[in-house]
């Protein structure tokens, strides 16, 4: 069966070789029978060279020799006397026949040489075309997902596969890292069998070429270790077919995809180390930091409850409720602290998941004044005109950053009040916290915004943990916004944040009851 | 004696709050996990529950939930620093009000109270005619005055006055308001509640830092009866 198949899948180039053997032969003989009498042997035997040089141009060396044989034949039992018999009557006949036989046989076997070389030469070269080309696809940047799909594009393209995959080993089991087209469903299996090959496969079953939608396995070895399987699914007939050239130029490039893999998955490995040593460096900030905040408020309560409790003094009224203020404050201070370690925690975890609603921004800004003013007999001046778009925010978050803002500002400008202020800007509302207190320095102005940073000033401790400004940030770039320091005109710190407008909606009939007076 | 039950499965904050109740007047029962707080219910028919939402087996927001499926008894929920959507579900499944962990008992012990007086307002008369600073409301005549001169208000901007007027110092959430004013179905609408909310301001409030229609960023609104200048000091 496998001999039926190599003769018919022996490519249209021999099967016209004989064609042009068997036709060229008779095409000869015919006129060249009805002169018979009138041509000379020689001009015979030249015709039937004719065709065996082109059986063999045609077709390699065993057209050639079919034609020559074809030839031989029809010569000597057409053109040599006796007629219609093998036998030949003259002595010099058999040099004749000798000759051309010795001559059609070398014809044919340099014109089928040289034949072999040119195809040869010619596949060389288009295999190096192809693998220059799914070079080509591996020499290029981005993330190994796109890589791998690029591969695969190309493979099924240059090929003209009807599919093209990548599988990867992924934990215990396998993935498919890119895919394109038609995919085979026993993966798992192939992948199996690529990993346990140990030569690479260049002759598929029975070394022919593979049969529409047949699938085809390369392992992908980088050095020793199989890094992964590059699978294809022949095309459809039309298709210049799957054979032994195209497998070895698919078996070299997946070694070389096996390299490319290689060298992303250890740059992969080399960002992941990176962003675990920066990850401890924050942690190691942050340890330094929270330790020294979270254990002066708990010394404090220490002190205090542990006096209040001492069997052997008794205190006067005074003192007592010194002593429980104390305390009340101090937990007040450790609740903030808890409250913003894990705020921070969120924004750093990327887990702040803002719940969005459209909300005015008289609605942010108002609770967030009140409580200042209620707070800390702080004036606060608010401009919030009524015409602005809603902004699409969650609002607990937002009035968190405006509390903040606020707060920040009324503790440094305790000389004049504290200014709220919005206005439309393009596509966006800006929002402007402004203080006339002593400013902030330039080259500090992005420094607040990082993580226990803190202003320095006068030598006292400051306030706070030095996360509320990056929390701030932290929650307003979540939500699409910015928030920056700038110089308030005659000196201050004017915060300024901007948030996306909410689309505008058309407006239903409940608004337009709405807006009449 | 009014009855409050205290559920919370930390011992130091039901001894704490407990304590509190005790020394203003209140009878108290405890319970430390849901399942004896559904038992305690129904056995000794508290008039008041505290209820913190993060308690182990039977969590607070469903306690809430079988609860309201056969009782209106107010409830204050406690919820942790970061427990903002617990809170709004809480409301939702018919919380009264809310306060939040750490809290100060002051605080805690003015939500028992207004809770409580709503609980009972409901049942016995309610004052009809409702005074916020130069604010009237009369509920029976449907008129509202700012200063003495009548204030007219659309009947949907009634609706929604009228309605948090009568849940005066409770938080009313969007959806509350909505269904309530709108009806059940426009729960989510909550454009329409701010584009009202602004136009109430305007006409009776300071629309830029209001004292009476106060919001609740995320929850809701709370019409709040400001205390009379002075007037806590010189009782």
């Amino acid at each position: 069966m496998n001999v039926q198949r190599r003769l018919a899948v022996g490519g249209p180039r021999s099967a016209l070789g004989y064609t042009v053997a068997v036709v060229g032969t008779a095409v000869v003989t015919a006129p060249l029978l009805a002169v018979r009498g009138d041509v000379s042997k020689t001009n015979v035997v030249l015709a039937y060279l004719l065709v065996v040089t082109a059986a063999a141009a045609a077709g390699g060396l065993g057209p050639g020799i079919t034609a020559a044989a074809l030839g031989f034949l029809a010569f000597d039992f057409l053109f040599l006397p006796p007629y219609h018999t093998l036998i030949v009557d003259d002595a010099q006949d058999y040099l004749s026949l000798f000759v051309y036989l010795l001559v059609a046989v070398v014809v044919s076997l340099l014109v089928g040489t040289s034949e072999r070389r040119r195809m040869r030469a010619e596949r060389r070269e288009r295999e190096t075309r192809m693998l220059f080309d799914l070079s080509a696809s591996l020499v290029a940047h981005g993330g190994m997902e796109d890589i791998l799909l690029r591969v695969v594009r190309t493979v099924r393209s240059l090929f003209d596969l009807a599919g093209c995959a990548i599988v990867l080993p992924s934990g215990d089991g396998i993935r498919v890292a890119a895919s394109d087209g038609e995919v085979p469903e026993d993966l798992h299996e192939r992948f199996a069998t690529a990993v346990a090959q140990t030569s690479v496969q260049v002759r598929g079953p029975g070394g022919g070429a593979l049969e529409p939608g047949r699938a085809l396995t390369v392992p992908m070895r980088g050095g020793d270790t199989v890094v992964g399987a590059l699978v294809v699914v022949a095309g459809g007939p039309g298709s210049p077919g799957f054979g032994e050239a195209e497998r070895r130029v698919l078996a070299t490039f997946a070694n070389q995809a096996a390299l490319a893999v290689e060298q992303v998955q250890q740059e992969e490995e080399r960002g992941r180390a990176r962003a675990l040593r920066e990850t401890d460096r924050l942690r190691t900030a942050l340890l330094n930091s929270v330790s020294h905040d979270l254990r002066t408020p708990l010394a404090s309560i220490k002190a205090s409850a542990s006096s209040l409790l001492d069997p052997d003094v008794t205190w006067g009224e005074a003192e007592r409720q010194e002593f429980l203020a104390t305390i009340n404050t101090e937990v007040d201070r450790l609740t903030h602290l808890v409250h913003n370690l894990l705020d921070m925690s969120r924004i750093e975890a990327g887990a702040l998941d803002p719940r969005l609603v459209e909300t005015s921004v008289a609605e942010l800004v108002g609770p967030a004044v009140r409580r200042a003013r209620a707070a800390s007999r702080q004036r606060v001046d608010v401009d919030v005109p009524d015409t602005l778009p809603p902004v699409l925010v969650d609002p607990v978050r937002l009035d968190q950053v405006l509390t903040n803002l606020i707060d920040n500002a009324g503790s440094y400008a305790s000389a004049g009040p504290v200014q709220v202020t919005a206005r439309q800007a393009g596509a966006d509302v800006e929002l402007r916290v402004v203080d006339h207190g002593p400013g902030i320095p330039g080259p500090e102005r992005e420094r607040i915004f990082d993580q226990f940073y803190r202003l320095k000033g006068g030598g006292k401790r400051p306030e706070g943990t030095g996360m509320g400004l990056a929390i701030c940030r932290g929650i307003v770039q979540a939500h699409g916004g910015t928030l920056r320091v700038e110089t308030t005109p005659g000196g201050g710190a004017t915060f300024v944040l901007t948030l996306p407008a909410a689309p505008r909606r058309p407006e239903s009939s409940l608004e337009r009851e709405a807006a009449a007076p | 004696m009014t009855r409050v039950l205290v559920v919370d499965d930390e011992p130091p904050i039901v001894r704490a709050v407990a304590a509190n109740l005790r020394v203003r007047g209140y009878e108290v029962l405890t319970a430390a996990s849901g399942e004896a707080a559904l038992t305690a219910v129904e056995t000794h028919r508290p008039d008041c529950v505290v209820l913190d939402l993060g308690l182990p087996g039977v969590d607070g927001l469903e306690v809430l939930r079988r609860l309201r499926t056969w009782t209106q008894v107010p409830v204050v929920v406690l919820t942790a620093l970061d427990g903002e959507r617990d809170k709004v579900t809480a409301f939702d499944l018919g919380a009264d009000d809310y306060v939040t962990k750490p809290f100060g008992v002051a605080e805690l012990m003015a939500r028992i109270g207004v809770a409580l007086r709503h609980a009972r307002g409901a049942a016995a008369d309610q004052p009809r005619v409702i005074r916020a600073d130069d604010v009237a409301i009369d509920l029976d005549a449907k008129l509202v005055t700012r200063a003495g001169a009548p204030v007219r208000l659309t009947p949907t901007e009634w609706r929604l006055l009228e309605t948090l007027a009568t849940n005066a110092g409770r938080l009313c959430t969007h959806r509350f308001l909505l269904e309530r004013v709108w009806g059940p179905g426009y729960g989510e609408e909550s454009q329409y509640l701010r584009v009202y909310m602004a136009n109430l301001r305007r006409k009776l409030d300071d629309p830029a830092t209001p004292q009476l229609l106060l919001t609740e960023p995320g929850m809701g609104y709370r019409f709040v009866v400001p205390e009379p200048e002075g007037a806590g000091k010189g009782v």
